[in-house]
Order: structure tokens, then sequence, then C-alpha cells
């Protein structure tokens, strides 16, 4: 899931002060979830652009405006409304903005921030799980992830800011990742796991735009 | 071959004395290297950074210095907080030109603790990735890449640990996967605890690899109260006690008591050190240098 949060009114205000017609476009998926882009949201957003003295055209939540298939398929029941729009509000992660604004060849604005890839522990509580290093080390790292878990990122923990069993970095009683990978390890004799040295991510992998092609 | 690796001859005999220095952001070396001077006879001397500092003078290029200009056996700290393996080495191949062999590796505070807490904490290796990539230059004479390094590198190489910390099974095996890579010595972050020395020095015994321990001497009270923060050391009672009794005085007389308080402590201390069997023991004294040869003459006596 991404994880996205509102922005404040106030830059949304300032992203929009040059435009005065506007869609507004929610999404169906992750921001759905995350209460930041689903149908009450947008709902919300088309009356305060009202208040704002905005000319709102239309507003829609698109399935997923990630994909941009998705997106050319939905934006076209509000076909001349996108048109005649000056700029798209799209309250999505980043990939959505970009994906509509693709699809729409149109100008489209962030209604959101995005925070990270994460789990849902339940509506309203949503932790951070992966930093998409390129390269999973769950496998060696009893399914935690040391990147996101550990406050430095080290491969090869723990580090001199643990303090009883906890991250000293982070302080707020937060369980230091390579402390907890230990105690698993031991608790099921592989203690000799621990001792591997895990090699240095390979920073080439997130250099430029990142693409997977079949 | 000649091995200019002193440090490491002098842990395999007896209890080696060593002083520890840190950088600073500063550029006059000239303060620092009479900090070393004013420590007398130390066989050794560490460069570190400082504590919560960012931005300090290299440490590679003061640990250069600080040979230079005292000819005593130089330990430069490294920390993998602020430079990619790239930087990494380059440091320690120029503190190398500078005449300086030993290198202690430590992960570094990261920056939120730090002065500085905007900056980027690069962390691009851990210390066992340090580790294993200075042996390899040291052994291969190239870096783990395959690029070759002219000259020869023989580089003894340490790590810092944490002797007082919990669960302390997990600090002594993070040591182990170190030690297997090839650790040439451990220092211990300062404790005042001989209970948690002993039981370290337990947990790494069957390592192998000599244990300095980590001394800090306390210039005033207000220091003493600043570390008793971390809830990893604690600082006796009797020594807070004596320090403040230092802080009713005023000028030189306070600086004389600071001084004595210090030395009645870890005069006893010292010497528990070196009875419990460890390689020797690296004295920090932060604005108070001069102490740590004092200190050094009474263990002699």
């Amino acid at each position: 899931m991404i994880i996205t949060v509102a922005k404040s009114d106030e830059e949304v205000r300032r992203a929009l002060e040059p435009y005065r017609n506007i869609v507004v476009i929610g999404c169906g998926t992750c921001a759905t979830i995350c209460r930041t882009g689903g149908e009450d949201q947008v709902k919300e957003m088309v009356e305060k652009l009202v208040r704002w003295g905005k000319n709102v055209l239309a507003s829609m939540v698109v399935e997923s405006p990630c994909d941009v298939r998705i997106d050319r398929r939905d934006l076209k029941r509000i076909e001349d409304e996108v048109k005649e729009a000056d700029a798209l509000l799209v309250m999505s992660c980043g990939v959505g903005v970009q994906a509509v604004g693709e699809a729409s060849g149109k100008r489209a604005l962030a209604a959101l921030d995005t925070v990270f890839l994460g789990e849902v522990e339940h509506i309203g509580c949503f932790v951070e799980r992966c930093r998409e290093c390129g390269f999973c080390v769950l496998n060696e790292t009893e399914g935690l992830c040391p990147i996101v878990l550990c406050a430095k990122g080290l491969m090869n923990g723990p580090c001199e800011d643990m303090v009883n069993g906890k991250c000293g970095v982070v302080k707020d009683d937060v369980d230091c990742v390579w402390v907890k990978v230990w105690e698993r390890m031991k608790s099921e004799g592989r203690e000799e796991d621990f001792l591997r040295v895990n090699p240095p991510l390979d920073r080439s992998v997130k250099v430029g735009v990142g693409r997977v092609v079949w | 071959m000649v091995i200019m690796l002193e440090l490491r001859e002098f842990l395999g005999k007896g209890f080696t004395l060593i002083g520890q220095v840190d950088s600073a952001r500063t550029v006059d070396a000239g303060a620092i290297v009479s900090a070393v001077k004013s420590m007398g006879k130390v066989q050794a001397v560490i460069v570190s950074e400082p504590q919560g500092v960012l931005g300090a003078a290299n440490t590679a290029v003061v640990s250069g210095i600080v040979k230079r200009e005292t000819e005593v056996e130089v330990v430069c700290q490294i920390t993998c907080r602020d430079r990619n393996r790239a930087a990494l080495v380059s440091d320690v191949l120029a503190a190398k030109m500078l005449g300086v062999d030993c290198f202690l590796i430590t992960g570094g505070g990261h920056p939120k603790l730090s002065d500085t807490p905007q900056a980027m904490a690069v962390f691009d290796l851990d210390p066992a990735q340090l580790v294993q990539m200075l042996k390899h230059l040291s052994e291969k004479g190239e870096t783990p890449a395959g690029h070759k390094v002219s000259g020869p590198l023989n580089l003894c190489v340490g790590a810092m640990a944490s002797p007082a910390t919990s669960p302390i099974d997990v600090e002594a095996k993070r040591l182990e996967r170190m030690a297997r890579i090839g650790l040439d010595f451990i220092v211990t972050y300062p404790t005042f605890s001989l209970e948690a020395l002993r039981s370290f020095k337990r947990e790494v015994k069957q390592l192998n690899v000599p244990v300095v321990v980590g001394v800090r001497m306390l210039p005033d009270v207000r220091d003493a109260r600043r570390l008793n923060e971390d809830p990893r050391v604690t600082v006796p009672p009797e020594l807070i006690d004596a320090l403040e009794r230092a802080e009713r005085l005023k000028g030189e007389e306070k600086v004389e008591a600071c001084l004595e308080a210090n030395l009645n402590f870890f005069e006893g201390f010292l010497k528990a050190i070196k009875e419990e069997g460890f390689a020797g023991c690296s004295i920090h004294a932060p604005g108070m240098e001069h102490a740590v040869g004092q200190l050094a003459s009474k263990l002699k006596n």
C-alpha cells in the first residue's frame, strides 16, 4: 500500500492559485484506504474549492490513477470537462498524479504527500515496511527489513546506538530490528546465520528512472 | 617485510596505554598536537571524531599531522556515517600516505543525535562491511570491486564495542562477525563499571582479539551528568560527589580538585582493568589531556 497524507489547505490553495477551472480526481485504491483520496475526501475537496472561488467542472474517483490505461479509460467519461479544465487536482500518490497528467495531457497537481510504502494495521494506522531498495533481503533477515526498521539502514547490525534492545536513534520505544533478528535466529538455533556478513547494497540499481519492461 | 604496526605488537605484550584525542571543528591542528604532547608517554593515541559534532576536521588528516608532529603511533577513528565506500577508501589511503597504519572502525552516531541533525546519514557501508573492505584492501591490495591499489598497505583494523549494552550476547555476536573477517583489536566505549567489563570479557574471550578498555576522564561535574544521561553509562556516585565538591571551588583550585577526583577514582579503576587481563586502556580526557600522563604514571608505580 502506498501511504499518503493530505497536503495543507494553504499548500493546495497556493498550487491552484493560477488556475480557475478545476477537475478533481480521487484514487479508488490506496488513497481510499488512507482516507486521503476516496469518495468522501473528493467531495470535501470539491466543497473547499468552491469556497475558494474555484469553478469545479467535474470530480471522480478513478479506480487506480497510477495505471495510465485506467486513467485513459475513466477520464473519457468526463472528456469535455477535462478538455476545458485549467488543471486537474489529483488526490492520490505521486505516481497517480504523474500518470493522470500523462493520460490527460493536462497540468496535474498533487493534493497529497506520498510518505511511504506501508502495511495497514487498521484504518488510521499505517506503518512503513519497504523502501524499494531493489534487493530484498527479507530472506536473510528473518523477514524484517533492516533498510526501513534500522534507523541507519545497516545490513549488519546492531549499531552502537542500541540501548537495552531499543533503537537509541528513534528513541520512541522502538525495538532494535537487529536485536529482533538475533533473537529469532537464536530461538531457532541458527546463531551461525547472524555471523554472516550481508554484502553492501549495489547503489547503481537505483540510479535514474526505474523501469521493468518485458 | 617491515611492519610498522607497533600497536599490534604492543597489544600482544602487557598492558598498552593509549591516549585519545578528539578532532575538532577547527583549522588549528596545533591545539590537537599540543593536547597529544601534553599526554606524556603513551604507546599510541586514538584520533577520534568528537561525539555529537559533524564536520570536525578529517581524522585521517589530523592523524597524519599528529603522527608527524609527535611520532606517537596513531590510531585513526573512521566512521561510516558521513562517507560512502569510495570516500572511506580515499581517507584510508590518504591517512596511510601520511604514515597512519591503524584504523578504528565505528558506525558513528546518527546525525539526528548530533549538532547537525539535518545532514544525510550515509551508512553506505556498515562497520562489518568496512572492516571487510579494509581487510580486503590490506591483504589483496585491491578494493572489493577489484581496483588495484599501488603500494603495500598492511593495515591494522580495530572496531569499537559497547561493553555495557544490553543484551550483551548480540553485541558479542556482532563483534564475532567482525572478528571472523579479521579484527586486530577492539576498543570499548567508556564505562565506569568493572562488573560490565568482566561480563563483556567473558562474552568475547573466545574471539581472541585484544580488548582495549575505553576510559573517560571527566573535566567537571556537568560533563559527568551529561554522560550519565546515557542509560549504558553510570558514573559512580563517589566520583560525582567529588566533582561536585570541586565545583564549589574557583579557578586553579577547582581545576586541581577535579583532576584529583579523577586521579583518585581512575587509579584504582585502571589497576583493576590491568589485573583483569585486558590488553590495555584508551584514556580520553577531553580538555584535560595532561591528566592522561599523570594517570599513566600512577599506573606504573
